[in-house]
């Protein structure tokens, strides 16, 4: 485990150094979130054309509250298979896992940072106001959301890694994926049954649904909790399938020859 | 003119007759073509853009509100060949300059100003895709069948639509060259576009000191046009609406040949013209 943690260290650091590439604090504040704001005010704003007040509330949680949730990691998954480094990680001694997550999970951090500035900015312009409690807890849920989520694209990333090409396609699905199937601009039971089943064993659908409820008028613990507690047990789900998963693909391309292909 | 538009250090060039211009822009849209097809990166975004009409109608469908679906419609248009334009088409010179073909592309007879127009218009003309497969979302995902009031109108529009993205590429496409890392600036650009354009939802919802920007940026007219293409009402003032998409491409062409001629005399004064 002291070993892991080491290497999920210096994958931190490479993906620190991929950030870097993409942003700086100048061009992340003025241009990414920029894009991410706006983003969020044309969907948003789609509640204020329906003349709904309810409508309007509903796409701002959970629009701001998935704010740049899912960008870039899925892609980030297949860069090592890029740079040329993908075949040393799978030769070395250790698992591939923990550099990966290391090298992915910057993204994570800098969803959790979008996703709380778009809340604060949205909230101050719709004059949407929360008690300290309510907004420490969502706060709180927005991280879990942003690590399950996180564990789902480590799984669609190892995927992608298989096809390089196809990293960025994968990446565009599993944000409009949450936004239209996870309760973030209609709720779940809008959608038919059997596609209800796929959306509630998705990140994102569970952590969406308990910030609505701490949000929402006679919040009940009990029902938070349960929200909560269904989150962290899809998240355990694809940490789980991402574990078993992202070694046994670099085996296989060991396996076949085709590691430094891509 | 397009010798004078581009700039740089003038050089015998031959004078071009109209069936050489048309080769010429024809020999390009087919490379631009080759180009693109052979790019799973590019042209996988021309069908992954419109799948966001899945959310616009899902919210619209679920608020009982399937009579708006022409907005969904719009705004998945407007996403894919702004898409197009800002993503793929601002790419074109910075791709020419990091495959050291634009030394080679400069110094040939063709100005470099029309090579550039020709592919980002084609760039641009594939986002139309992006209608035809929102309108398939909205007939067979929920049943919606979105009727064309009047063909003429979204016929022009997406016309003058294509022919502004294309040409303000052509700005974005000089300027972006120069930066650093030119994916960051293509993230930035498009999101505050597309709300001050009004692409999902009208420019008249937003605040006032922000509506009065929306003029200047060529998606609002786009977007109000498709949009009255979609409804029954008779439109009104197309030819004024239509003229100012136009002219904003005009404006944008304009201004994008000003600047690319500045950058290729600039790169080339520094040396830095086959530099990435």
């Amino acid at each position: 485990m002291r070993h892991a943690l080491r290497i999920y260290r210096y994958g931190l650091l490479v993906g620190a150094r991929d950030f870097a590439i993409f942003w700086n604090w100048k061009t992340w504040c003025g241009g990414w979130m920029m894009r991410i704001l706006t983003n969020v005010f044309v969907w948003v704003l789609l509640g204020r054309l329906l003349g709904s007040q309810e409508k309007l509330h509903y796409l701002m949680v959970g629009f701001a509250a998935t704010a740049g949730v899912g960008t870039f990691a899925v892609a980030a998954a297949s860069w090592d298979r890029l740079d040329g480094t993908y075949s040393l990680l799978v030769i070395s001694p250790s698992s591939i896992a923990p550099a990966l997550f290391g090298r992915m999970s910057v993204w994570m951090y800098g969803w959790i940072a979008s996703a709380f500035v778009t809340f604060f900015i949205v909230s101050l312009a719709f004059q949407w106001t929360f008690s300290v409690l309510a907004t420490a807890v969502t706060l709180a849920i927005i991280v879990l959301i942003c690590v399950t989520t996180f564990f789902l694209t480590v799984a669609v990333g190892a995927v992608a890694s298989l096809a390089p090409r196809i990293r960025n396609m994968c990446s565009f699905l599993v944000t409009l994926v949450i936004m239209a199937f996870c309760g973030v601009s209609v709720p779940v039971s809008f959608w038919p049954g059997w596609l209800q089943v796929v959306c509630y064993l998705l990140p994102v659908t569970h952590g969406l649904e308990a910030i609505r409820l701490v949000l929402g008028e006679g919040a009940n613990a009990t029902a938070i909790l349960r929200q909560v507690g269904l989150e962290v047990l899809v998240g355990f789900g694809w940490l789980g399938l991402s574990l078993l998963i992202v070694d046994r693909f670099a085996e296989a391309g060991r396996a076949d020859g085709t590691i430094e292909l891509v | 003119m397009a010798a004078w538009l581009v700039g740089g250090i003038p050089g015998p060039r031959e004078r071009m007759n109209s069936s050489a211009a048309l080769r010429i822009v024809g020999a390009t849209a087919l490379t631009q073509a080759r180009l693109f097809f052979r790019n799973s990166q590019e042209w996988t975004r021309v069908f992954m853009m419109p799948l966001q009409a899945l959310v616009a109608m899902a919210v619209l469908v679920h608020a009982g509100r399937a009579d708006l679906a022409g907005y969904a419609l719009t705004a998945a248009l407007l996403f894919t060949i702004g898409d197009m334009g800002f993503f793929v088409g601002s790419e074109v010179v910075a791709g020419d300059r990091s495959q050291q073909v634009l030394e080679l592309l400069t110094a040939a007879p063709t100005p470099y100003f029309v090579v550039l127009l020709t592919r980002t218009l084609f760039v641009a003309a594939i986002g139309l895709i992006g209608f035809a497969e929102s309108w398939l979302i909205a007939r067979f995902a929920f049943g919606v069948p979105v009727v064309v009031h009047h063909p003429w109108l979204l016929a022009g529009a997406l016309l003058a639509t294509v022919f502004a993205a294309g040409a303000t590429a052509v700005l974005t496409a000089a300027l972006f060259s120069l930066a650093r890392s030119t994916r960051t600036l293509q993230n930035a650009v498009n999101g505050p576009f597309y709300l001050l354009g009004g692409v999902l939802v009208p420019a008249a919802f937003l605040p006032v000191w922000l509506k009065v920007l929306s003029p200047f940026v060529f998606f609002y007219w786009a977007a109000s046009l498709v949009r009255d293409s979609f409804a029954a009402a008779e439109p009104v003032n197309i030819a004024f609406r239509l003229g100012a998409l136009a002219g904003l491409g005009v404006a944008g062409a304009v201004v994008g040949a000003l600047v690319l001629g500045r950058m290729l005399d600039q790169l080339r004064h520094n040396g830095r013209l086959g530099l990435a």
